[in-house]
């Protein structure tokens, strides 16, 4: 009793989160012990189902957020079917704290949630997802492109957050001018990314393929066309005239997480080359090595921040919300998906 | 036209706008003065907890840089002792240390010998190439300020740091510790001496008030609050209080503390640094310069104090015995290494006026003490009073508006103001509407030198105070030591575990006002 005097109701925001018929729940529950861990907030969990029965219930809890137990938090749990699921906002208006920020994060498509999610975003500062529950890209994207427009809150994409410590160092390296000329002029760029299946992770070559739109688009790429071989999937893009490949190349390592990047080169045809690596034995660092014809430089490795280390996840799914980069990315994105039924299979299979 | 052509920024299409990207480059620190307290209880620590949250570069060492004869191992051992007993986060991940003190090392060499400069080139020279540092240094100078010329003068006669003109694939930089110079005149001579080796883009003036949270935060609350900055002024606000108040004695610092005093140690850096803060304006941008420029334009607008009424407006005092915490304690002149006739002064009380539109006719009140009855660092604003036209019921004013931004301990904002007391009577209490950093953010907030050394690593200056700063801050401030000097004013002797000396009280009485008790 004495403990619990002297411990603080903690509650820097409300997060809201939905899981559809317990579709990546675990992962999400992971997701929320990282966040709770630095930031105690007031956690709304919504469960839905598929079922018709019109059933709903509503359980409160007091969860402790740290070791010490100085701090606590509430946790809301809310079960309904399909068939109580418009009675759930209305559950949530009175416990949802005032004057601080609601983020929702939605373990299912987005777009598809006509029911629960409207009422919401019009409050929430963000909304994060996860576009492994994408079924359509196309359709997603055409959604999200319209609705944003007019969306007064953040999205974040978690597949698009994972990817942030490999943009983050890429924009370290080509960080003049002369090495975005070299980047522009490439001819080829490989990255591999890591095929190793599990559960929680269906489509592996995601992250991958955000990447190499997210250069195309930065780098106003023209999308040429897609082509598999070998198992490798090749995007052709045009900048000026000048053509360059990029090679999206599975590989499987038991030591990543399924999905992540493990190696990007770029060369030219000059020979300049830019390759940069995770290793088994540091996958914390990426690993830099530049070369030209006549020279190497140096290799040199700088801490990428992965998403398991729960301060970058927060700082990168809560407080930097890129909105601008993700959406000319979908838009990539979604003009290779439509050029390219393969691909379009490829990325939603 | 060209020069305006070169001025204009490269913009980095693969930069993501809300992303800070500024990573720390691989270099080496090297700490003179590595067998004292500093290294021990800061600055080890916080290289650790860097080295913790992957905030310290991959090519990283620390060479530590002392008289004491000491083998790498020997070094080591005590930094883990060190770390274990001052870390903000404890126990030693053994781990974690085990990869860490292997970026550790020891030079054994005299402050003044060339041949220990020049093995010491030889040791960096192979870390560069073990560990791929790519030549960059800092040098922390984390010893008594009269080594800072000979050791600049050392560190530039065997090409140790390199001018930022000549050399653009490496850089090197320099980390002196306050105080910096005991009046304007040694500030100046000090600053004519570095500047013989050290562009001002190399030179990090540290003042670890600036990497508190707390601090850092006084500018976002400013600048990213409206209802706030609209009554930021003398319409407003009727004064400013800024105290500094330790609880603790000089303890093992006599031999420092008499050479000193509090005025050097704690008003002329840390609470002048306070008042910037809350007097400046608002930055044009976020860059270093900028908010440095703001800062230096509230040091030269604080209004001279004319000799004539000095003692109207500083009043100093020492410390002697009395209570605190329940405990006895001794008087200051009966430390260790302290005089038993020292007229070193243990506490200051000072009122400052900014001559400029937003503060004009402001009082500005700083009192900064040892041996007072708590720690606490705080700023308190106190606004007008009301008209005193409504729920007038008595000739007792009701309470003025308060807000307080509580730097440490127990971090967070209050603002103190009038409610209604339920009931059928209309009595009016105040009361404190309250945030406490604990209570929203869960997790421990980096220790101020940890945030200050990877700024320095990535070259941010933002957070170290600025030449002109300095000597701003000494120019408004000499003449008060001066006066010491020649007029013999009074030190009176206040009681351990008071609020400071009755002319303290007087100061603020003198203008119908009081001190606020923290």
């Amino acid at each position: 009793m004495s403990d619990k005097l002297a411990a603080t109701k903690a509650c820097l925001f409300n997060i809201v989160i939905n899981i559809h018929n317990g579709v990546r729940a675990d992962y999400i529950q992971g997701v929320l012990d990282r966040i709770i861990d630095k930031f105690p907030c007031r956690v709304i969990w919504i469960n839905t189902s598929s079922e018709n029965k019109d059933s709903i219930t509503l359980q409160v809890k007091e969860n402790i957020a740290n070791s010490d137990k100085s701090l606590f938090y509430d946790k809301y749990i809310i079960n309904a079917d399909c068939a109580s699921s418009p009675k759930v906002p209305l559950l949530l208006w009175p416990i949802l704290m005032p004057d601080i920020p609601i983020y929702l994060v939605w373990a299912r498509d987005p777009t598809t949630d006509k029911v629960i999610l409207p009422s919401l975003l019009n409050y929430a500062r963000c909304l994060i997802f996860d576009s492994d529950t994408i079924q359509n890209f196309e359709q997603f994207n055409a959604e999200i492109q319209k609705d944003l427009c007019g969306l007064k809150c953040d999205i974040i994409d978690m597949n698009w957050a994972r990817g942030s410590g490999w943009r983050n160092v890429l924009s370290n390296i080509f960080n003049t001018h002369f090495k975005i000329d070299e980047l522009q002029k490439c001819n080829n760029i490989t990255i591999q990314y890591n095929n190793v299946h599990t559960c929680g992770c269906k489509h592996n070559m995601t992250q991958a393929l955000y990447l190499q739109a997210w250069l195309a688009a930065q780098l106003h790429w023209r999308f040429l066309n897609y082509t598999e071989s070998c198992e490798k999937q090749v995007l052709t893009y045009d900048y000026n005239g000048h053509q360059s490949t990029v090679e999206l190349v599975p590989v499987e390592n038991e030591h990543f997480t399924s999905g992540a990047l493990i190696k990007l080169i770029s060369s030219t045809d000059e020979q300049h080359t830019f390759c940069l690596t995770r290793k088994n034995e540091s996958p914390e660092l990426i690993h830099i090595e530049i070369s030209t014809n006549d020279r190497c430089e140096l290799p040199y490795a700088i801490l990428i921040q992965t998403m398991t280390k729960p301060f970058s996840f927060i700082q990168e799914i809560l407080y930097n919300p890129s909105y601008e980069h993700y959406a000319h990315m979908l838009q990539v994105l979604t003009e290779e998906c439509r050029s390219s039924q393969q691909l379009a299979a490829n990325f939603i299979n | 036209m060209q020069d305006f052509m070169n001025t204009q920024q490269f913009v980095n299409p693969l930069e993501e706008p809300s992303h800070a990207t500024k990573s720390a480059d691989p270099c080496i620190i090297v700490i003179f003065g590595a067998t004292g307290d500093l290294t021990a209880r800061k600055l080890i620590p916080a290289l650790y907890n860097l080295a913790r949250e992957e905030l310290l570069p991959p090519h990283f060492a620390c060479v530590g840089f002392a008289r004491r004869e000491k083998s790498n191992e020997q070094f080591r051992e005590e930094m883990k002792n060190a770390v274990n007993e001052f870390s903000r986060i404890k126990p030693v991940d053994e781990k974690l240390w085990n990869t860490f003190c292997q970026k550790l090392f020891y030079h054994r060499a005299e402050f003044d010998n060339d041949a220990g400069y020049e093995s010491l080139q030889k040791q960096l020279n192979k870390l560069d190439a073990d560990l791929g540092t790519k030549g960059n240094r800092v040098y922390y100078l984390s010893t008594p300020p009269s080594y800072f010329p000979m050791i600049g003068q050392m560190l530039s006669k065997h090409k140790l740091i390199y001018n930022p003109q000549q050399v653009h694939d490496k850089w090197s930089r320099v980390i002196i510790e306050k105080p910096f110079g005991n009046n304007l005149s040694s500030a100046l001579e000090l600053q004519h001496h570095i500047e013989n080796y050290l562009d001002e883009s190399q030179i990090f003036r540290i003042d670890h008030y600036l990497g508190k949270e707390t601090v850092q935060n006084i500018l976002v609350f400013r600048f990213c609050n409206l209802v706030y900055e609209s009554i930021w002024n003398n319409h407003y606000i009727d004064n400013v209080q800024i105290t500094v108040a330790e609880e603790i004695g000089i303890g093992t610092r006599g031999k420092f503390f008499e050479e000193a005093g509090i005025l050097r140690d704690i008003v002329q850096n840390h609470a002048m640094q306070l008042l910037s803060l809350v007097a400046m304006e608002p930055p044009v941008n976020l860059s270093a310069d900028a908010i440095r420029n703001e800062k230096v334009k509230v040091q030269e607008s604080i209004k001279p104090i004319p000799l004539d009424q000095m003692e109207r407006n500083v009043v100093r005092g020492q410390y002697g015995p009395g209570i605190v915490d329940g405990k006895p304690v001794i008087g200051y002149r009966q430390e260790n290494d302290v005089s038993p006739t020292s007229n070193v002064e243990t506490y200051v009380g000072l009122r400052l006026f900014i001559e400029n539109w937003r503060w004009a006719g402001v009082p500005f009140y700083i009192r900064a003490g040892k041996r007072l009855p708590k720690r606490v660092t705080e700023i308190a604003i106190t606004f007008k009073q009301i008209p005193g036209i409504l729920f007038q019921t008595s000739k007792r004013k009701h309470e003025a508006n308060v807000l307080i931004l509580r730097i440490q301990p127990d971090e967070g904002i209050s603002l103190k103001f009038n409610c209604k007391v339920p009931g059928l009577i209309s009595s009016i209490q105040p009361v404190k509407m309250d945030f406490r950093y604990g209570s929203y953010f869960g997790l421990t907030p980096p220790e101020a030198y940890e945030r200050l050394i990877c700024d320095c690593m990535a070259g941010d200056s933002t957070l170290f105070a600025r030449s002109d700063e300095v000597l701003a801050s000494w120019k408004n401030l000499s003449p008060v030591l001066d006066y010491w000097q020649n007029e013999k004013a009074p030190l009176p002797i206040y009681s351990s575990g008071s609020w400071g000396p009755d002319l303290a009280n007087q100061l603020v009485e003198s203008d119908n006002r009081k001190w606020r008790l923290p």
